[in-house]
């Protein structure tokens, strides 16, 4: 009989790990402990036993029987748990609505952050201007084929003639008398143009203007300035091309291109297969400006540059058409 | 433009390579390819004036290549009669920068041959004539305009050039009658206008095939004159695109010569003796080249041999040089080289920009945080967090925005910014506020429903506004936030609760709203929003229905708008440690009937004033209208917490205190206790 409580014992060791639910536990217990179980059975059969025995084999019905309810006990505790958490771990759970800043706002933040770890400080001017801060004061006389290069958006006004910048430039002049050389200032803003829009061309878009005067401030500077700029945003090493260009307000001029992004040079769609991609324009700063701030050209020299941040932003994602940025569609804002 | 280069190849000593040819002009000079045998170049204005043109390019070549330019030499006959026989020239502008002149005589004029037809059309130009081909031919050749008359034409055999009279009448070459800008330049004889110098020609004096004696003009305007005379007539010519962007009086000579030369081999002209000259060839410039201010710009030295050597590929004539500087004349076609810099750019293109070396910045000094921009990005990023999203609009609005609101923009500004040139009459105005913009941006994503699918819109945008105030433009930064959705009280609670959250997050204790307002043209509820120091700074509006309609727009729109400006002067960044209150609060509850006119924040106030100090905090929890309440009430409810920084407080004190809340709240605004 011993031997019947050991193999009861063991099958109720056994079966504890087959026990998932409240129901296998009432069956469990109805098989072992119940008024008709497997134990109920033995101490049946026990008590009519001699004394002898019945006192030895007691004592080991009794150890059994306190090991199969400790087993019975714990598969409750743990079962019960389970039964007021009714939660499927597998749910897919709840889509949180996040807030987007506009892809604009996060590109121009972190051409900040670049510029300014080399230097750079940050100024910001109107969008309305006059004319001679858009042109005369940038060295583009009035009726000079020159301003043909800006169309421009004009204000209807009284007195003197006003416009919608054409060009952060607008705010050289101003900058450089208000700051002291040396300077190193970026100028990040909106600014507008007369023109028929499509993919590649807006009304109104955002140009960063860069401006740095002193000791230093030379071709090689600029070009090391373009190199670190496009590493760091870019996330990699691009090579930087300067060809001969023409501005009015820089002498000498250059168009910046860089290594296309894409196919780091071996030509593809959006390089038009040149292997090169046009980033921006920058030039050593024309005296004409320098003199019109009022800043010696004897002691003082330095470059400036213009970039255009949605044709940078549009090659960094991927994306085809420039009118999407004023879009306010907010399909295009929540990708970002 | 394009060019073939079988005509450039004319001026050069050896044929080039043209691959390698079109790789240096595009680093060096200017964008360039081959195309069929035509090179395309993409001058630069600046460079228009000596290179826009056949021999002006070949020399360009020749300096990058080193190939050595060459001009083929030509020679003609002159009769014994003087030109001044048959013409005199009277100047009377010194707008006139230069003017030179033959007369040929007994000309045969004719069609042009075959390879002229096939040359001016290479070049987009239509054959009219041998003569007036062959000016066009030189044209191209020499980058001058060259004009030619019929001598018959011209009264009394005498050229006046002089400024137009106002409204004076020009007849065109196709017979148009312009009316010309006072000060445009014109020649002229005694009667009419022969030409519009610079520009065109007048039918009056055109050539013909019977012309038999003519006139061949060769002159420089005022680059400015001719750029605002076509600019006002909309009259844009081959001859003024070049007179606007320079002419070099040396080249306009050469090429009088030239065309003189042509016609009297092709069309068989006594070329008369000697030519008109009004002025002496413009004088060389010179310019003194430090080689220390090269250094500067570039950041390291160029050899001084070298820098000689780009001078003389330049054709720069050298008259002195040091161990400082090199004193130079520069050729004369070269209009763009008058200084210093400009000579320092030639010497960098030609050295090459590839070969200057990429260096890490100079760094003066720690840069300086903008305050403002770091504070613009701060308030961006504390709405962005409670999940709104950013956009940007145009910053125009329309004819039609702005009749729905010209109310409300009239009492804002004297009058608004209109553009004078409008890209299109969507883009009329410069905006007054952002929020117009946003109503449109609802109509447009409630529309994307499909793929947005929810019609809760709530956006926020940073941007530039303005208008006239007292003729003066008032130009500032404002923020919009603008909530809409089915759910009218959602956009409510959520645009007050959003308020506090920015008064919060910007350390301004709290906003008002003053003058709350029910049913304007523009708005269905209207409040203007300040702060402690009772500056307006902006507004809160739920936009009209009747107005939303016009939008198509089914569902409430409300909209906040915020000076930026203002609000920057309160930003307080600064934070200090408080101490956490020792002792614990007691949380209490209290419901209200009232009268519907009395403002929440009126009871808020007489809480507070007879709580005195005790009171910490109280916050609005509901507020509700509707039966079984009457019409004219209301029910609001509070949390009340209460505490002391000096002891702990006891349930009788608080019962105390509370009654005499409810017992003023009765008398004051007869408010029943729930």
């Amino acid at each position: 009989m011993k031997e019947e409580l050991d193999s009861i014992l063991k099958e109720a060791q056994e079966v504890k790990n087959n026990i998932k639910s409240l129901q296998d536990l009432e069956n469990f217990r109805i098989k072992f402990l119940g008024k008709k179980g497997l134990l109920k059975n033995i101490l049946d059969k026990i008590v009519n036993l001699p004394l002898e025995e019945r006192k030895e084999l007691g004592n080991y019905f009794n150890f059994v029987k306190e090991e199969v309810e400790k087993i019975y006990k714990e598969l409750r505790e743990k079962l019960e748990v389970g039964r007021f958490i009714k939660f499927d771990l597998h749910h897919p759970g709840r889509k949180i609505s996040k807030g987007h800043l506009h892809i604009i706002t996060q590109s121009i933040n972190k051409i900040i952050n670049i510029f300014s770890k080399i230097g750079f400080d940050v100024e910001l001017g109107r969008e309305i201007v006059t004319e001679y801060e858009n042109f005369d004061s940038l060295n583009i006389p009035p009726n000079h084929p020159a301003r043909d290069m800006w169309s421009t958006l004009w204000i209807k006004s009284q007195k003197e003639k006003l416009l919608l910048r054409t060009h952060t430039s607008a705010h050289q002049v101003e900058i450089l008398k208000k700051k002291n050389p040396p300077l190193k200032v970026i100028i990040p803003g909106k600014v507008y143009r007369h023109e028929a829009t499509d993919a590649r061309h807006e009304m109104q878009f955002h140009q960063l203007e860069g401006l740095a005067v002193g000791e230093g401030c030379n071709i090689q500077e600029l070009k090391g300035i373009f190199s670190i700029f496009f590493e760091e945003y870019f996330g990699k090493k691009l090579e930087v091309i300067f060809r001969s260009s023409y501005f009015p307000f820089t002498e000498p001029s250059v168009e910046v291109d860089i290594e296309c992004v894409l196919c780091k040079g071996k030509g593809c769609e959006v390089c038009k297969n040149s292997g090169y991609l046009e980033v921006a324009g920058a030039g050593m700063i024309h005296t004409f400006v320098l003199k019109e701030a009022g800043i010696d050209t004897n002691k003082y020299y330095g470059y400036a540059f213009g970039l255009g941040v949605e044709r940078i932003i549009m090659l960094k994602y991927n994306i085809p058409d420039i009118r999407l940025f004023h879009s306010s569609d907010l399909r295009f804002i929540k990708q970002f | 433009m394009k060019f073939r280069l079988k005509d450039i190849e004319e001026y050069l000593e050896k044929k080039p390579n043209w691959r390698q040819v079109v790789k240096l002009l595009n680093k060096k000079s200017f964008e360039s390819i081959l195309k069929n045998g035509s090179i395309e170049v993409d001058i630069l204005p600046n460079r228009f004036a000596d290179a826009g043109n056949i021999i002006g390019l070949a020399k360009e070549i020749s300096a990058l290549t080193g190939i050595k330019f060459k001009l083929p030499k030509f020679k003609f006959k002159e009769i014994n009669k003087k030109f001044s026989d048959y013409i005199s020239i009277e100047c009377k502008t010194d707008k006139c920068l230069n003017y030179f002149g033959r007369v040929i005589l007994d000309v045969k004029n004719d069609e042009s041959p075959k390879w002229l037809k096939e040359f001016l059309e290479n070049y987009g130009l239509n054959s009219i004539n041998l003569i007036v081909d062959l000016s066009n031919f030189v044209m191209i050749k020499y980058g001058t305009p060259l004009h030619v008359f019929d001598l018959a034409k011209i009264e009394k055999n005498k050229i006046i050039i002089r400024e137009a009279k106002e409204a004076e009448e020009f007849v065109s070459l196709k017979g148009e009658i312009f009316k010309l800008p006072k000060g445009s330049i014109v020649i002229a004889d005694s009667k009419k206008i022969l030409a519009l110098a610079g520009i065109q020609g007048s039918k009056l004096a055109e050539i013909t095939l019977d012309t038999k004696n003519i006139f061949v003009e060769a002159a420089v305007f005022e680059p400015s004159i001719i750029y605002k005379t076509s600019r006002a007539l909309n009259l844009q010519t081959e001859a003024s695109y070049r007179f606007e962007r320079g002419v070099p009086d040396i080249n306009v000579l050469r090429a009088l010569e030239y065309l003189s030369y042509l016609i009297s081999k092709f069309c068989k002209g006594k070329i008369a003796k000697k030519y008109f000259q009004l002025r002496p060839i413009e004088k060389p410039k010179r310019v003194i080249l430090r080689f220390a201010k090269i250094k500067d710009y570039l950041g390291f030295e160029i050899k001084s041999e070298y820098i000689l050597k780009v001078l003389k590929s330049l054709n720069c004539n050298v008259i002195k040089k040091t161990k400082e500087y090199i004193y130079v004349e520069t050729p004369l076609e070269r209009l763009d080289l008058k200084d210093e810099v400009d000579l320092i750019e030639e010497i960098i293109r030609i050295y090459g920009y590839d070969k200057v070396p990429t260096r890490f910045p100079v760094i003066y000094k720690i840069s300086k945080i903008n305050e403002f921009i770091d504070f613009e990005i701060k308030i961006k990023n504390f709405l962005k967090e409670i999940g709104l999203n950013e956009i940007l609009t145009y910053n125009f609005i329309d004819e039609k925005d702005f009749e729905n609101f010209n109310l409300f923009i009239n009492k804002n500004y004297s009058t608004p910014i209109e553009i004078l040139n409008p890209i299109s009459n969507l883009y009329k105005f410069y905006r007054p506020f952002i929020f117009i913009n946003h109503i449109k941006t609802v109509e447009k994503n409630l529309g994307y429903y499909n793929w947005l699918k929810t019609k809760d819109i709530y956006i926020f945008e940073v941007g530039n506004v303005g208008g006239y105030v007292n003729s003066k433009i008032n130009e500032k930064k404002n923020l919009c936030i603008t909530l809409s959705s089915e759910n009218l009280d959602k956009i409510l609670i959520d645009g007050k609760s959003i308020l506090n959250y920015i008064a919060e997050s910007l350390g301004i204790e709290k906003f008002h709203i003053s003058s709350a307002k029910l049913g304007t043209e523009e708005f269905d509820l209207f409040g203007f929003i300040h702060t402690e120091v009772e500056k307006n700074i902006g507004f809160i509006g739920l936009i009209n229905k009747n107005i939303l309609n016009k939008y198509r727009i089914e569902q409430p729109v409300l909209v906040i708008e915020l000076s930026l400006d203002d609000l920057f002067k309160y930003f307080r960044e600064e934070k200090y440690y408080q101490p956490i209150p020792p002792y614990p609060a007691v949380f209490r509850d209290i419901s209200l009937i009232v009268p519907e006119y009395i403002q929440s924040d009126v009871i808020e106030n007489e809480i507070y004033e007879v709580a005195k100090d005790l009171l910490e905090e109280i916050e609005l929890f509901d507020i509700y209208q509707g039966p079984p309440l009457k019409d004219n009430e209301k029910s609001i409810a509070y949390h009340l917490i209460f505490r002391s920084p000096e002891r702990t407080l006891t349930e009788e004190e608080i019962n105390m205190v509370m009654e005499k809340i409810i017992k003023r709240l009765k008398e004051k605004f007869g408010a029943i206790v729930r």
